[in-house]
């Protein structure tokens, strides 16, 4: 017997890639929703309870993904969560300077845009499994 | 140690303080394990209104000859007396203008039938019987029974804020709607206890748990008048749910 | 001391990477008015605030907290609900600082208070400069600058944040968002010293405390205290608000159907009618003339005697707060003789 479709929260504000993204990682198997700003993010967290979540940084605001991010961690039954952070924030603006990856940050996977696909759906493998395609 | 004998009653009044206590869903099995509730009307028809009684408590103020009769009943049979709820505490809505002339007002409402109406000026109970407790509120809080109820049982009197309710406002950080938006409130002169859940949701005061502990009218109406309110109005919000000390306006 | 610049554009970045050390709280707007709230953007935060309603004493000493639980006849449990939550307040003024240091002596030394010192500890203050209004007199009250009490300190000096840091925590806050500091250069501590001279200038209100305590204690008997008594509403409001009071109650309250219950403590306030009750019914300040009289007293003298300074921080709250407009200006002024009162 499968078991139920992963489901995967993807927070953009850029339409178009959070519409590509989505597509590819439905090809996949997985069930996905999406939001376009942190709080709409943070309201469908609740309600749909997704097993991995994909955040961009910058959209309303410049921090608004990291502001997010925390207030994920701070949410009792979304606290275990695992989120990938990927932003070109550090491609587009180089004067935040300060590596993701040195502990601050809640996140648990980091990709710097343009993304790899094929690499992205292999992280989300290894964190919560594929779609139906189990390996 | 036996299971104190409890009764309660309500005089005249909308009988929501009873309510409140029915309200208790989560304690109600606690609150029956742990008193012996031997005559409680609006629970149940099964009461036994004679035995005598540890602790009464009884909502509504006292408005015809016969809440007068059955309180002095009440009071004879009872360890404690504690009044329950606005009414019963200050007066409360029926004793706003209990100096009205009655038999005109009778005349208005009941027609020619109101001359025989057994109807007096409003009344606290403690104005007709000696009270050993009060819960006031409009109606009561369920936490201010709770805590009575637990502290009395461990022979303890409970413990409830005389302070005003601006007090409460300020310790929810509330925006104060009588500085910024000039409004009618009335969180100075009464009590605390309500957690200002009023103010709290923008809606000012209206003073229905009664006065506070020292309230200053005198300085409230000055305030009051200096924002353009008719000295009527105030008067009148004032007297809704308590007569107010020195207010003769 | 080291002392850098943050580019003011880069606040946002720094807020976010700070989060590591707690959650971040800061000034946000309330219909009008601002009061410290947890961030949940960083476009919330209002740093050209001119007061909260409630000053940071409502992390440090809650409204209303529980100290232990007892179980009759096995002892008590100290509570630790919410203790180690770690926060970092953003855009404390010097005089909010200098209203917790003074909280700082009062809970701490004969009378150590544990849960007061650890959301103290678990609270880490970066402070940000300030205007003066009509309703600051920090200035007179010795309290608009302050050297301790703080991990950074950010003052105004145009496209930046000159940046002082306090303490070691704040040492690492800024080696943890390294990038985003640079050195401050001459320059830029000229233009410190150009704006904080311009902001001694900016005081309206001044009030002179130098002998204060002494004009008090000869005016125990003035008719002033007797005027307030009729104006003040024993409402509590200046004391809720107060950076620097600290009376509070404590009640015991017992669980339904046993001896077990919790200790609890909160705010309370001399104003208040019972404030001064004692068991057998006597109250030893009766009259609103005494209460409102003690408070000043308190503020203004008793605490000088005991702590070697006034309590009050000069932060203009209870001036906002009081429904009747008592002014503690005009009562300053008032005892010292003055006509006029002293705002120009």
């Amino acid at each position: 017997m499968s078991s139920p479709a992963k489901k995967i929260l993807i927070v953009d504000d850029d339409h178009d890639f959070a519409e590509a993204v989505s597509s590819y990682l439905e090809a996949q198997g997985y069930v996905v929703v999406t939001a376009h700003e942190g709080r709409e993010g943070l309201k469908l967290a609740k309600m749909e309870r997704p097993d991995l979540i994909i955040m961009d940084i910058v959209m309303n605001e410049r921090t608004e993904g990291f502001f997010t991010v925390q207030e994920l961690r701070r949410t009792a039954e979304l606290k275990a969560v695992p989120i990938f952070v990927m932003s070109s924030l550090y491609s587009k603006i180089t004067d935040f300077g300060v590596p993701p990856d040195s502990g601050w940050l809640a996140h648990d996977e980091f990709f710097s845009k343009p993304v790899e696909m094929p690499a992205l759906v292999e992280k989300i493998r290894q964190r919560i499994g594929g779609g139906e395609a189990t390996a | 140690m036996s299971k104190p004998s409890v009764g309660i009653f309500g005089l005249t009044g909308c009988a929501g303080d009873q309510l409140v206590i029915l309200n208790c869903e989560d304690q109600l099995l606690d609150i029956a394990g742990a008193l012996n509730i031997r005559d409680f009307l609006m629970a149940s028809s099964d009461r036994d209104a004679g035995c005598d009684l540890d602790l009464a408590l009884v909502e509504g103020a006292v408005l015809t000859k016969r809440d007068e009769a059955a309180l002095k009943r009440i009071r004879r049979r009872s360890k404690l007396l504690m009044a329950l709820g606005t009414c019963a505490v200050w007066g409360g809505v029926a004793a706003m203008d209990r100096d009205a002339d009655r038999s005109k007002l009778l005349g208005e409402i009941y027609g020619d039938l109101g001359a025989g109406y057994d109807s007096v000026p409003a009344r606290a109970l403690r104005e007709v019987v000696q009270v050993d407790l009060n819960i006031t509120g409009c109606p009561i809080e369920k936490e201010q029974f709770l805590s009575a109820v637990a502290n009395l049982l461990n022979g303890d009197p409970p413990l409830f804020p005389s302070y005003p309710v601006c007090a409460e406002c300020k310790m929810r950080e509330n925006n104060c709607l009588l500085i910024e938006k000039s409004e009618l409130c009335c969180g100075p002169l009464t009590v605390a206890g309500c957690d200002a859940r009023c103010p709290g949701l923008g809606v000012p005061c209206v003073g229905c748990r009664g006065p506070a502990d020292d309230a200053n009218v005198a300085s409230a109406l000055a305030m009051f008048q200096g924002k353009s309110v008719p000295r009527e109005k105030i008067a009148a919000k004032l007297r809704t749910f308590a007569p107010m000390p020195g207010d003769r306006s | 001391m080291k002392i850098l610049k943050l580019p003011k554009e880069k606040l946002d970045f720094f807020a976010s990477v700070v989060q590591q050390f707690g959650e971040v709280h800061a000034p946000v707007e309330q219909d009008g008015k601002y009061v410290f709230q947890r961030l949940s953007r960083w476009s919330e935060a209002r740093l050209d605030y001119d007061r909260t309603i409630l000053p940071p004493k409502k992390y440090t000493l809650p409204p209303r907290e529980t100290l232990f639980q007892y179980r009759a006849g096995q002892g008590y449990l100290p509570s630790t609900e919410g203790l180690d939550k770690r926060i970092v307040l953003m855009g404390v003024h010097a005089c909010d600082v200098y209203g917790l240091n003074l909280l700082d002596q009062v809970f701490s030394g004969r009378y150590d208070d544990p849960p007061y010192q650890t959301r103290r500890k678990n609270m880490a203050i970066i402070g940000i400069d300030c205007r003066p209004d009509g309703s600051c007199f920090c200035r007179s009250m010795r309290a608009d600058f302050v050297d301790r009490g703080f991990d950074l300190f950010f003052y105004d000096i145009g496209d930046y944040y000159l940046t002082l840091v306090g303490t070691a925590l704040g040492d690492d806050m800024v080696l943890a968002t390294g990038p985003l500091f640079e050195k401050a250069s001459p320059e830029d501590i000229d233009e410190y010293k150009r704006r904080s001279s311009s902001k001694r200038q900016a005081f309206q209100l001044e009030v002179e405390i130098r002998d204060l305590p002494e004009i008090f204690e000869m005016e125990y008997q003035s008719g002033i205290w007797d005027e307030l008594g009729e104006k003040c509403l024993s409402c509590g409001s200046c004391s809720m608000v107060c950076p620097t009071c600290y009376c509070h109650d404590v009640a015991d309250d017992a669980q339904l159907g046993s001896r077990d219950g919790g200790r609890n403590r909160s705010w309370d306030s001399c104003l208040f009618a019972a404030h001064a009750a004692v068991a057998g019914g006597e109250n030893f300040r009766n009259s609103r003339a005494s209460r409102i009289k003690l408070r000043y007293y308190h503020k203004h003298r008793g605490f000088v005697a005991e702590y070697g300074r006034p309590g009050c921080v000069g932060c203009g709250r209870c001036i906002a707060a009081c429904p009747v407009e008592i002014h503690i200006g005009d009562v300053i002024a008032k005892l010292r003789g003055i006509q006029n009162a002293p705002s120009r």
